[in-house]
């Protein structure tokens, strides 16, 4: 990522959610503000809430999210309690000339959870998405939805220009655009229990003077033992370790 | 040239002046635009757009290296 950002003037970094926990990790709060305070050092633009974010309960969700330093984002994840949002609905990020609209959307939960409530993503995001553009000029999507649900969705929802999703069944070999709105579509990893976080997605897209996005080129490109570790990063994991 | 003759050459050219300050009439293109409007898209120049992007982390922690 730091040479990305050497190499490339403009460099959005994002994730999908679900980043946090794990499926039933005992330390699943300390996991995740290790977690958190990793993304910090890698200076993420934006991340979206996930199920599992959520299952963390409220008092722990609500500490994480006021040790991120990026915005944490979901446009239908509510607070049962009094049903305001748990997090940003988005963010417009500066960008060279150019305001990025990023909305995050929740993906709904396998089973009801006491303390939100998690409203249908392409409802909330036909809403959004006309508030959105009066601010932007480019509007991602960043959600946990499944890749093969993103694709309906971005065929659904007019307006968007990219949807950064999860959870493929098989990897994508490209950056997809559907047919009826021309939307792009990516996915970065096929998550395995043991075997998660080792992907990253990376887009080249060119930002045209109305913000549409061109000539795009996306790979996934495996975090192997190639990619030297961080310094910073490792004497961070450390700390946590002690 | 006569006094008469100045005074309408200077009434002339403050009735331009007017209309050139935005005096004119309705629609006219000098300065039309308020500052309130989008600025226009055509002289933005194309950019190069790197997006970065993760999912699906589930808690991992492992170093890549």
């Amino acid at each position: 990522m730091k040479d990305q950002r050497r190499l490339t003037a403009y460099v959005l970094l994002l994730d999908a959610g679900d980043a946090l926990v794990g499926h039933g990790l005992a330390e699943s709060e300390t996991t995740a503000e290790k977690i958190i305070a990793g993304m910090n050092l890698m200076a993420y633009d934006a991340m979206a809430i996930g199920p599992m974010e959520l299952g963390l309960g409220a008092a722990g969700l609500r500490e994480l999210l006021a040790r991120a330093e990026f915005p944490v984002l979901s446009a239908n994840a509510l607070w049962r309690a009094d049903q305001q949002l748990v997090g940003q609905p988005y963010s417009i990020i500066d960008v060279g000339a150019y305001k990025i609209g990023v909305v995050g959307l929740t993906r709904l939960p396998g089973e009801e959870l006491s303390d939100y409530t998690v409203l249908d993503p392409e409802e909330v995001l036909a809403e959004v998405a006309s508030e959105v553009r009066e601010q932007a000029d480019t509007i991602v999507v960043l959600t946990n939805i499944p890749y093969r649900s993103a694709l309906d969705l971005a065929s659904a929802v007019g307006g968007i220009d990219l949807v950064v999703a999860a959870l493929p069944r098989q990897l994508p070999s490209r950056a997809l655009r559907v047919p009826q709105t021309g939307t792009l579509v990516l996915t970065a990893e096929q998550p395995l229990t043991g075997h998660s976080g080792r992907r990253i997605g990376k887009l080249v897209v060119r930002v045209d003077g109305d913000g549409t996005l061109s000539q795009e080129e996306w790979e996934s490109v495996a975090l192997g033992p190639g990619i030297r570790d961080d310094l910073g990063m490792r004497l961070l994991l450390e700390r946590y370790d002690d | 040239m006569s006094v008469r003759a100045l005074r309408g050459l200077a009434v002339l050219l403050a009735g331009l002046l007017l209309s050139a300050c935005g005096g004119g009439a309705p629609g006219s293109d000098l300065l039309s635009a308020s500052p309130s409007e989008p600025t226009s898209n055509d002289h933005r120049d194309a950019m190069q757009l790197v997006i970065l992007h993760t999912n699906d982390n589930w808690g991992e922690t492992e170093p890549c290296g």
